[in-house]
């Protein structure tokens, strides 16, 4: 029988070996998925909600979502030199290697850098046509938004058969996460002006109806991801990924009981225009996108530093 | 009951996820030349290491009491699942380590040491 680390051990000795390349990865890994989301999440979240003119200058998704995609087209180029260095041994010298850049380039990585490239870029050419052709900058939103989602696809996991099915699946559950996580920065906007509290009201209760099946299908997905991921459940507590899982696990409990409080307490006192309803509404808001980044983070510290077989 | 209309889309979903056998597909080292852990007697002739699917390797290098061993050959660019090297001198007594990068063909950074020791 192998004996079993101390609780703990695997994850202190990655953070031992988490050098300040690595964190640089990490947090620029973090910040891109933040960045992409908000921005894809935007688009989501103008469609379905938008058609009030108040209400849609009150989310701010007018420069929320430019301003989204240039961060995130900034932080996608400059995880190709960071990757770069990272496989030369962690220098800036490697980093702008041409042979090592054409070699991250040349493959699964270079084709996720074209893809949300070319959609953060058309989320871009949307805003600045926006005025002049609506029809024509909403349908390029629309393609810029469902690229980015694309990009995802085109590395880890889903890269592997049954392609169509993979690629599919992984639409769904980022799509589903972009819809909650590019929502919070508008709902947590038009919660706030009182002259709005009726249309932001029915916002927030038709936000809370669809999410519950994004949420639903993302737990469902999660949990046997993770299973299957470390074939078993004994990892989760023994290795340093299923460790960092837990960390992950956590927090999304965390968000979720805030999401269910939201749903099913604090926006019915908002629409009810109960005694400091708004205000406990937006702080339940505000810690959601806390959590959202925290879960982003440990997303990005998962993926790019370990791996579920160690 | 707001989530009876979502049942369809999460039997979609997990159908597609149990629907997919290689979904964990990322390229793993299987083995090395000397073995983790391993004591050999005397300098190895050759250093190795092995993977289940094709890698590119960007950095391998031995480093031991002396320093980074020169190596011979060093490794290319070109995806492989194996790939062999010899020290350019015998390896003194003393503990060794490999480090290794490279890029998976998913698009994944890998990373890995081993360690050996020459008695």
């Amino acid at each position: 029988m192998t004996p079993q680390p101390p609780p703990l051990q695997p994850l202190l000795e990655l953070l031992a070996q988490t050098d300040g390349w690595v964190w640089l990865r990490v947090l620029a890994a973090a910040a891109f998925y933040a960045s992409a989301l908000i921005a894809v999440g935007g688009v989501w979240f103008g469609l379905v909600f938008g058609g009030n003119p108040a209400l849609d200058r009150a989310t701010g998704l007018r420069t929320l979502v430019p301003a989204a995609a240039g961060l995130a087209l900034v932080l996608l180029l400059l995880q190709w030199p960071l990757q770069a260095g990272f496989l030369g041994g962690g220098t800036w010298a490697a980093a702008f290697d041409p042979s090592l850049l054409a070699l991250v380039f040349d493959g699964a990585a270079g084709r996720r850098i074209l893809f949300a490239a070319s959609g953060l870029l058309l989320l871009l050419g949307a805003w600045g046509v926006s005025g002049r052709w609506p029809g024509l900058a909403a349908a390029a939103s629309l393609l810029g938004a469902v690229l980015v989602l694309l990009s995802f696809t085109q590395v880890g996991h889903s890269t592997g058969a049954p392609r169509l099915l993979l690629a599919s699946l992984l639409l769904l559950h980022l799509g589903a996460l972009a819809f909650w996580v590019g929502a919070l920065l508008p709902l947590y906007r038009i919660s706030g002006p009182s002259q709005l509290s009726e249309s932001a009201a029915r916002a927030l209760l038709r936000f809370g109806r669809l999410a519950s099946a994004a949420v639903a299908a993302l737990i469902a997905a999660g949990l046997w991801l993770a299973w299957r991921l470390l074939e078993g459940w004994s990892p989760l507590l023994h290795s340093a990924y299923g460790q960092v899982l837990l960390l992950k696990l956590a927090a999304l409990l965390l968000l979720l009981g805030l999401a269910a409080l939201n749903r099913w307490h604090l926006v019915p006192a908002f629409a009810a225009n109960a005694p400091r309803a708004r205000q406990r509404l937006r702080a339940s808001i505000l810690t959601e996108i806390v959590l959202v980044a925290l879960i982003l983070l440990l997303t990005a510290f998962l993926t790019t530093t370990t791996s579920p077989t160690g | 009951m707001p989530c009876l209309r979502c049942i369809p889309r999460m039997a979609l979903a997990l159908y597609l996820l149990l629907a997919t056998p290689h979904l964990l597909a990322h390229a793993q080292p299987e083995g090395s030349l000397p073995a983790h852990g391993s004591t050999v007697d005397g300098s190895p002739d050759r250093i190795a290491v092995w993977f289940d699917h094709p890698m590119r390797l960007t950095l391998f290098e031995v480093i031991g009491p002396q320093g980074v061993v020169p190596l011979n050959p060093s490794p290319g660019r070109d995806a492989l699942t194996r790939f062999e090297t010899r020290p350019a001198t015998p390896l003194g007594p003393g503990n060794y380590t490999v480090r290794w990068r490279g890029l998976a063909s998913d698009g994944h950074v890998m990373v890995d040491e081993i360690h050996f020791t020459v008695r």
